[in-house]
């Protein structure tokens, strides 16, 4: 029986002091644990967990228990080791986590929909997104206030006849670029810092067959100067203020903006109001707030 | 983007090795990661370094999306290189393995300070020098 065919597992959590956590790690991996779990927030005691196969429980238990009796010998001012053995059924922890995460509707007409689930909606525009390794898997309040404003501001300008370009700064998974072409933007520009973020961004363009639709660059803020109908920034507080002449220099007709705790919300709000530049709505749902600016002509 | 903290986990992790198996599944899975893109990153990163055992720190944002970066190796695999060991010592109180200078153990402490929950260099000397004890390596 290999590892990965188990139905149960043994969990060994191991509280040492810091000197002595090195020893145990090596002995559990050495043992066969695919590795461990460590928490270390406590300056005095580390608390390492391994996983076994749990027919391998005694053998591996006892040899635990003469390497934690050695350390005691050889350490005898530290205080002792203690271990706590428990049972853990084997789960396909593979695909259990995707229980989490079902078809959200956002507005009047959008959906977000991870790729493993075929949305059933007739009314509703999907957006699928794989929740994975960047910001913006559509269940943040942020990201949702996003996606109503972007859509109110998207069916304003399509209303009045104006083709739209759309700026997103710090894309993160692509949700607010992809959501923004599927509105009907002719050109949609996706930015982040974070190459993780623009790779995440690629893949999820993709699974919505819009890789060559949308422009996706690795780069700063500052290093954006065109521009742009519609931006959206759902970024922090401290990013908005910091730029906050750079952001307003580079929207023409909409600028959306997320991210923002509610207690720092009013001031963001008036740095960002001025007589150029009006708040035509705000959303304010459980603790952040989220804006449409629009320019005042 | 808005990124708001849920939660960290801490793992070691064979190089290349990472699988949905414990310790992955169940440390990311409580909070509803993507552990098969977590497991594809991983070990994509850390393929060119087979044997190494790799810390890794994880952080969970408000939607269950992820970031991680890779730390520095563990003491006890700079310590074995140092001495030239394969392993510890599975009796560190009775049979020594290796022997270290003082200079070779604040090397060490120095590159693994950034990671050591300790709150100066002596500290971190002490915590090195307690893992080579705690592996049968002598030092002095």
């Amino acid at each position: 029986m290999t590892a990965s065919h188990t139905d149960q597992w043994t969990t060994l959590e191991i509280t040492v002091p810091h000197e002595l956590a090195d020893a145990v790690n090596d002995f559990c991996i050495d043992q066969g644990s695919g590795g461990v779990v460590i928490d270390d927030s406590d300056a005095r005691v580390v608390r390492v967990t391994a996983y076994f196969p749990s027919h391998r429980r005694q053998a591996v238990e006892s040899r635990l228990r003469e390497l934690l009796a050695a350390l005691a010998e050889t350490f005898p001012d530290l205080p002792a080791a203690e271990l706590v053995v428990s049972q853990l059924p084997h789960q396909d922890w593979a695909t259990a986590w995707q229980s989490r995460f079902r078809p959200i509707e956002v507005g009047k007409h959008l959906m977000v929909t991870p790729p493993w689930i075929e949305p059933r909606s007739e009314h509703r525009t999907p957006i699928v997104i794989e929740p994975a390794e960047a910001f913006g898997t559509g269940t943040h309040e942020t990201t949702q206030g996003c996606l109503e404003l972007l859509e109110e501001a998207a069916e304003e300008l399509t209303r009045t006849g104006t083709r739209f370009s759309v700026l997103d700064l710090g894309c993160g998974s692509g949700i607010l670029a992809i959501a923004a072409k599927k509105l009907g933007a002719f050109r949609v520009t996706g930015v982040d810092n974070d190459p993780a973020a623009i790779r995440s961004a690629r893949r999820n363009a993709a699974l919505n067959n819009l890789e060559i639709d949308l422009d996706l660059r690795n780069q700063t803020l500052t290093e954006c100067s065109e521009p742009t109908d519609l931006v959206v920034a759902n970024l922090d507080p401290l990013t908005l203020l910091a730029n906050r002449k750079l952001i307003a220099a580079l929207f023409t007709r909409f600028l959306i903006l997320s991210g923002v705790p509610l207690d720092q919300w009013d001031q963001v709000k008036e740095m960002y109001r001025s007589d150029r530049s009006a708040l035509r709505r705000e959303i304010t749902r459980s603790e952040w707030g989220c804006g449409l600016f629009e320019k005042v002509k | 983007m808005a990124k708001k903290v849920m939660a960290t986990v801490k793992l070691q992790i064979p190089a290349g090795e990472a699988k949905p198996s414990p310790p992955v599944g169940p440390a990311l899975g409580q909070h509803g990661v993507n552990i098969m893109e977590f497991c594809k990153a991983f070990n994509a990163q850390t393929q060119n370094q087979p044997g190494v055992i790799i810390p890794v720190l994880i952080t969970i944002y408000a939607d269950r999306s992820f970031s991680f970066v890779l730390k520095t190796p563990p003491a006890s695999y700079l310590l074995k290189k140092a001495a030239g060991l394969d392993k510890g010592s599975p009796e560190p109180n009775r049979n020594k393995v290796g022997r270290l200078t003082h200079e070779q153990i604040e090397e060490i402490a120095k590159l693994k300070m950034p990671d050591l929950n300790a709150k100066d260099l002596e500290g971190a000397v002490r915590i090195i020098a307690g893992s080579a004890r705690s592996l049968g390596i002598e030092v002095g």
